[in-house]
């Protein structure tokens, strides 16, 4: 069924626009899920290690990739095409309920540091004073979406 | 292990902070979900239509619901307990595209939202530093987005 696949370290296995109806699991190894700004500049968002998975929500939303994902060490994954989900998750349920956990609580943090940056920018344009600098770099760290940079 | 239920337009689903106990999967109708910022404002946060779902945040990660769901329309909803939700996606396999890909949505709006207050900052900063007033526009769309009234995009005036 699923499909096994090494990459050396330094080598994409998609980058961000790619279309491709599957995700992966790593098996082996680590993968870095990167974003280019707009200045050209990557930003790591997550590093990510074995038993853990991605590429899903661009497959069940049917979207081009959203960010690059990059061998950091040579490694093998787990291609899991949009044919195999179904049954790849019903056999494996508690994957399953793991993945979903793990973005549900993603999605919990992105909120509350959202609305923590978008207080602190309703003070930033009330205040005329000195204070504004520390509140731009609180807003910048609550947007901040990386986890190492 | 699923029922059936029906709310008329308007009625409350779901109040923000109450107990996640169900999973809604929507038959027929349109569901808003707003979240009440406190002393601030209401936000709009999303919406589901028939196939999609709501209700799943709270039911899986053990908390309590984050947001109210109010009846657009008259709505037909089937309702998974909380108790019966991973039995019923054991057993329901097709769904799980369903509710990974409302949680997938989810994810991306609020990193598009996140990339976008991030260009805005970075602008205001930018102005700051060379000694220049920003760009009214990019302070009416900061003010916009510190007021936290978000409201749906066919709705903006």
């Amino acid at each position: 069924m699923s499909e096994k696949i090494s990459y050396a370290e330094g080598t994409y296995i998609y980058s961000q626009g790619d279309v491709k109806m599957c995700m992966y699991r790593v098996l082996e190894g680590n993968v870095s899920l990167t974003v280019c700004k707009d200045n050209g500049e990557k930003l790591e968002l997550t590093v990510l290690s074995q038993g853990d998975f991605f590429g899903q929500t661009e497959l069940v939303e049917g979207l081009p990739r959203t960010t690059g994902a990059l061998a950091l060490s040579d490694c093998t994954v787990e291609m899991i095409s949009s044919s195999e989900f179904g049954r790849y998750f019903s056999e494996n349920p508690d994957q399953y309920l793991k993945i979903i956990s793990q973005m549900c609580a993603f999605v919990r943090v992105l909120d509350s540091k959202y609305e923590a940056a978008c207080v602190s920018m309703d003070a930033l344009l009330r205040t005329d004073g000195d204070e504004k600098k520390g509140l731009l770099s609180k807003i910048k760290a609550y947007l901040s979406l990386g986890g190492r940079r | 292990m699923n029922r059936v239920l029906r709310f008329s337009k308007g009625e409350v689903i779901y109040t923000q902070g109450s107990d996640a106990d169900l999973v809604y999967f929507v038959q027929y109708g349109l569901v808003r979900i707003i979240k009440d910022r406190g002393l601030v404002s209401q936000s709009y946060i999303g919406q589901a239509t028939e196939g999609q779902i709501f209700g799943e945040m709270g039911v899986i990660t053990h908390s309590r619901h984050s947001a109210t769901a109010v009846a657009v329309t008259d709505c037909i909803l089937n309702a998974v307990s909380a108790d019966d939700f991973e039995a019923f996606i054991r057993e329901n396999p097709a769904k799980m595209v369903v509710v990974l890909e409302s949680i997938s949505r989810r994810t991306r709006e609020l990193a598009r939202k996140i990339t976008e207050a991030s260009a805005l900052v970075e602008q205001y900063e930018k102005a700051q530093k060379q000694g220049l007033a920003p760009d009214s526009h990019i302070i009416d769309q900061m003010r916009y987005l510190a007021s936290l009234k978000i409201v749906p995009d066919n709705d903006r005036r």
